[in-house]
């Protein structure tokens, strides 16, 4: 080597930054000058009570709403996200609650939907189930039986790895979970937390928006709390506690008085 | 209520041995009912008319089934995708006697095969154009697909009335006899090209990005529109080829009878829906299959072939017809509802 490389301190740039997001609704401000940062192989919790703009935000990121001032950056060029398709090409991939998967089709085919393999100008069937299996394989989703099953005849745990899986599949490098684990048992719940560490070990960077402030503690590396289209917080996950957390959503602020009741 | 709680039994006793079997082999089983029916009613008319198997009656029968299993072909397309279309009928007959129209037109004797080519080529336009027009109306204008082809299926007998005055077009020439009711090596030209566009279909149902989609659209419409498929254009695409079908069975049955009329797919419309129910595939979308509605349409013909050769009033089809489709959709139902609950069940479960 004889050109020495020069010594660039590689500021650790955030695959995507916000910056000054505003977004308003009619007379109703949404978000407010609201910056936010995810970062490569980490999860983000994404906390907030109802109401608060997380899902606003999300669409923002995800290309469904425009914001009307502000700027995101992904890995560190600015960008403009005007649809789904657009996000999709950067690598964004949002999993909904409702998980968008056709009940009567297989794994397989619901991973692929919108985005079939085709020989020939027919599906290329042999080749989807390799690939599906191998995601599925290296994110280790293994209680299914058959991945050629119906996903209706999966439990809610495994539609939900299914939804990830699929959202995954296309080199994602940001995947947005919207509730991960509402209406999911304790085992299925676990099971798909650990689902969300292994993307983040794949170097994905993920973000989970929830309610369920013990889910976020075991996965979030870093926190992010909006309240009333502020984000009042975002630090290391270990700067927190839960009271601190249930602080920032319901006050906005941390280490007033408690309210008298 | 007896009745049907043995029925219901029974069903599900087949549903548990069959589960006992391989995936493959269980599913293919279960789908088989129709077969089964089918396979039923052929041993049964075997004995009950006489000289009734004989090459003569099955291609009757599968000359009588060819023109609306056209319709049923694309029906299949559309129930799947959970829609409807109410026209096809009238587009068989608006096609038949354009067709007609322009080949009575242009005919300056002969054996005409320029002039039927041009006249074929008319039905399918014709069929194709008012297929396109159904898939506007359901796709860009968003109208329910029942309220969308029971207006055109109105406009289009008009329109079919329109063109021929209200009378039946004849004075074919003799090459649209040729293509009616001739054959290649014994077999019927209507049966060949039914079955062609069976096989086309079959493969556009499972083995194209397209047919995934009709499946796909049936169960959620929602998630395919997210997955970033133009649906507007997948709905115009679906009822074209339902028009285009239905054109072709125009052509095909005007060269039939040699005679062309608007009220030519009158009760071919209804004939056809029955046959994509019997074989399989319900109004609730998302399922089904191009050889269940070939098996549904051959049950239907059989049963009035079948009652013709033993001398039972061919009044009895429709009443046959009838129970038929109840049965069958009840047994299809029930075993959708086990199918699911079985794969569950043998699920290792890793929740509460």
């Amino acid at each position: 080597m004889a050109q020495v490389a020069p010594e660039v301190k590689v500021a650790e740039e955030p695959l995507l930054k916000v910056r000054g997001l505003d977004k308003h609704f009619g007379p109703v401000q949404a978000l407010s000058k609201v910056d936010l940062d995810l970062p490569a192989g980490q999860v983000t919790g994404l906390c907030g009570d109802n109401g608060a703009g997380k899902s606003v935000l999300t669409k923002c990121i995800a290309g469904i709403h425009q914001p009307d001032a502000g700027q995101i950056f992904w890995e560190g060029r600015p960008v403009e996200i005007r649809s789904a398709r657009d996000a999709s090409r950067l690598g964004i991939e949002t999993v909904y609650q409702d998980l968008a998967l056709a009940d009567n089709l297989d794994i397989v085919q619901n991973m692929f939907l919108g985005r079939e393999r085709v020989r020939r100008g027919f599906l290329d069937e042999d080749e989807m189930e390799r690939a599906a299996a191998a995601t599925l394989a290296s994110l280790r989703v293994t209680t299914v039986r058959s991945i050629r099953q119906p996903v209706a005849t999966l439990s809610g745990g495994q539609r939900q790895s299914v939804a990830v899986a699929k959202a995954v599949m296309w080199n994602s490098k940001l995947v947005i979970l919207d509730e991960p684990t509402a209406a999911l048992g304790v085992m299925q719940t676990q099971m798909v937390l650990d689902l969300v560490k292994r993307l983040r070990d794949h170097g994905v960077a993920v973000m989970v928006i929830s309610h369920n402030l013990n889910d976020v503690f075991e996965v979030a590396d870093r926190i992010a709390v909006l309240y009333l289209g502020r984000m009042v917080a975002q630090d290391k996950a270990s700067a927190f506690d839960r009271q601190s957390v249930v602080e920032y959503m319901t006050t906005g602020t941390v280490g007033r008085a408690p309210v008298e009741t | 209520m007896e009745g049907s709680r043995s029925l219901a039994n029974l069903v599900s006793r087949w549903v548990v041995a069959s589960t006992r079997l391989g995936p493959r082999l269980q599913s293919a089983l279960l789908r088989m009912s129709s077969l089964a029916v089918l396979i039923g009613l052929i041993i049964f008319f075997g004995f009950t008319a006489p000289g009734w198997y004989s090459t003569t009656t099955l291609f009757n029968i599968l000359t009588a089934t060819s023109l609306f299993l056209l319709l049923a072909l694309g029906e299949t397309f559309v129930i799947i995708s959970s829609g409807i279309d109410l026209s096809v009928g009238s587009m068989e007959g608006m096609a038949g006697v354009a067709s007609a129209v322009l080949i009575v037109h242009i005919y300056h004797g002969g054996f005409g095969i320029g002039v039927v080519a041009a006249g074929a080529a008319a039905a399918l336009v014709i069929g194709l154009l008012g297929g396109a027009i159904n898939g506007i109306v359901v796709g860009y204008l968003g109208l329910n697909s029942l309220i969308a082809t029971l207006a055109t299926y109105g406009a289009y007998l008009g329109f079919a009335d329109i063109i021929s005055n209200g009378f039946p077009v004849g004075n074919l020439p003799p090459a649209m006899a040729t293509l009616g009711n001739g054959s290649v090596i014994g077999i019927p030209f209507l049966v060949l090209i039914a079955a062609a566009a069976s096989l086309f279909c079959a493969g556009l149902a499972s083995h194209t990005r397209w047919g995934r989609y009709v499946f796909a659209i049936g169960a959620n419409r929602e998630a395919v529109r997210r997955a970033g498929v133009n649906l507007r254009r997948h709905t115009v695409l679906l009822f074209t080829l339902s028009g285009g079908l239905a054109g072709l069975a125009g052509l095909l049955s005007t060269a039939k009878f040699l005679s062309a009329s608007s009220q030519a797919g009158s009760t071919d419309l209804l004939i056809a829906i029955a046959a994509v129910v019997i074989g399989g595939t319900p109004l609730t979308g998302g399922e089904g299959t191009i050889w269940g509605t070939v098996v549904g349409a051959l049950i239907i013909t059989i049963i009035e072939n079948g009652f013709v050769e033993m001398g039972v009033s061919g009044f009895w089809q429709l009443v046959v017809v009838g129970i038929i489709i109840v049965v069958a959709v009840y047994v299809d139902e029930y075993q959708r509802k086990l199918r699911i609950a079985a794969a569950s069940a043998s699920q290792p479960r890793v929740d509460e």
